[in-house]
């Protein structure tokens, strides 16, 4: 085993909370109720099965090969060469994605606070954060999680309390206009950042205490899902059918606040909590990206591989990616469905056949 | 070629390189060669211009843009 460190469950269960949040609270809103409509808090409702079964995928194939992650035992279900092929796979989707989110990330810094900032200083100075923490190892990002998990929920709470005289109920109306059928397309898109709870196929086994890794892993896609249904239906109720027109709902909410001219420029609040979440978030995506890559290769230490890794994470957030508008065609257009591929289909079928590999197995033992 | 960024990357390279090559010095060739080639393949990269350049994401929308295109229907 390459970590020597354990986190606890529950501090996976935390982890895992921003790590789908820190983006999905942002932008997703507005890209829910393209298709959705009225009914966007239902989409995150289906998006939750996507969770929910790849945790179950992810648990069942920990109790098949415990101590083993993703890449070592895509080695043993497939065999080798297919199983280094699926490791790499995952290892360059992640790559592709932190680079994404990276990107996401700072676009929102330069477009929203600091204009004139390039935005190369604003990615490589969060890649250089994330570098130490995952020099740390997992402990290090567990404890960060926990810590800043406060800071990142209760800001939250208190914006939703303090606008609370300006929603307006009535928006909720008319439930299931045009059937089923919209809520269902929204979840389309959010459904790949529930399922980036497969990132647990790697960290299953660094629990101290796995048998309770699926409780609190299924918690987190609970807490996920109920979320992202609060931070939707205050959007709907906050500004009605404008919400799909708006690139950063919660953002624009912030600016709303003003109680008794103290309250006021929130938005400084939502800044703090994004910087907090998607450091967790990159962190987390980080690790995992390390630690594959050093099963992948079989070498005796993660830590040399991770200079080099941000390095690439850096250029992966340009690479192919010229603007903003790029970037959220390519996020509606494709990702959707080669994240479905990877997050859902295959790890259902490596279960399938970890499945098939294990039953003789356990006849045998019985018998 | 950009001048100023190839510069500036090897830079950095050479300063990854100054900070983990005490640790690595004790590994074995196979984490040697895993770091460098890493390494290689970002300084690579880096000379390009990458932004308008079509990478791996481009790539995947080409190969799954009929889904998409199926939804927006």
């Amino acid at each position: 085993m390459l970590e020597k460190g354990k986190i606890s469950a529950f501090q996976m269960g935390v982890m895992m909370y921003p790590t789908i949040i820190a983006t999905a609270i942002l932008s997703l809103p507005a890209t829910m109720a393209t298709y959705a409509h009225n009914d966007l808090w239902l989409s995150p409702i289906w998006a939750s099965f996507a969770g929910f079964l790849t945790v179950y995928v992810s648990h069942r194939l920990h109790q098949y090969y415990p101590q083993q992650t993703l890449i070592e035992y895509s080695c043993q279900i497939v065999g080798l060469i297919p199983g280094k092929l699926i490791g790499f796979l995952y290892c360059f989707l992640y790559l592709m994605w932190t680079g994404q989110i990276v990107r996401n990330y700072a676009e929102f810094v330069v477009g929203a606070f600091l204009f004139n900032t390039p935005i190369v200083v604003v990615i490589a100075s969060m890649i250089l954060v994330c570098v130490f923490a995952v020099r740390g190892g997992i402990e290090v990002i567990g404890r960060a999680a926990l810590l800043f998990m406060p800071l990142f929920v209760l800001p939250l709470c208190l914006m939703v309390l303090l606008l609370l005289p300006d929603l307006d109920w009535q928006n909720f109306f008319p439930v299931l206009e045009n059937g089923i059928v919209p809520s269902l397309k929204g979840a389309v898109v959010p459904h790949i950042w529930l399922g980036e709870f497969w990132l647990t196929a790697f960290l299953f086994p660094l629990l101290a205490d796995s048998s309770k890794g699926r409780k609190w892993g299924m918690l987190s896609v609970l807490a996920v899902t109920i979320t992202m249904i609060a931070t939707n239906l205050f959007s709907l109720f906050l500004f009605g059918s404008d919400v799909s027109s708006m690139l950063y709902p919660l953002m624009i909410a912030s600016r709303y606040v003003s109680i008794a001219d103290f309250f006021e420029n929130l938005e400084s609040v939502v800044m703090a909590v994004w910087v907090l979440g998607a450091f967790v978030k990159i962190s987390v995506f980080f690790y995992v990206i390390v630690l594959g890559s050093a099963q992948l290769m079989e070498v005796t230490d993660y830590r040399p591989l991770v200079w080099p890794i941000g390095f690439l994470i850096v250029l992966f957030s340009f690479w192919g990616i010229p603007n903003m508008i790029v970037f959220n065609y390519l996020d509606e257009t494709s990702l959707p469905y080669y994240g479905f591929f990877m997050q859902i289909l295959l790890p259902l079928l490596l279960l399938l056949i970890a499945k098939l590999r294990n039953k003789p197995q356990r006849m045998k033992s019985a018998a | 070629m950009r001048w100023g960024v190839t510069l500036g990357v090897t830079l950095l390279v050479l300063l990854i390189i100054l900070f983990e090559l005490p640790a690595l010095r004790q590994k074995p060739l196979r984490d040697k060669i895993a770091f460098f080639s890493l390494l290689l393949c970002g300084w690579v990269l880096a000379q390009f211009d990458l932004p308008n350049m079509a990478g791996p994401v481009t790539w995947l929308n080409e190969l799954f843009k009929p889904w998409g295109n199926l939804m927006k229907k």
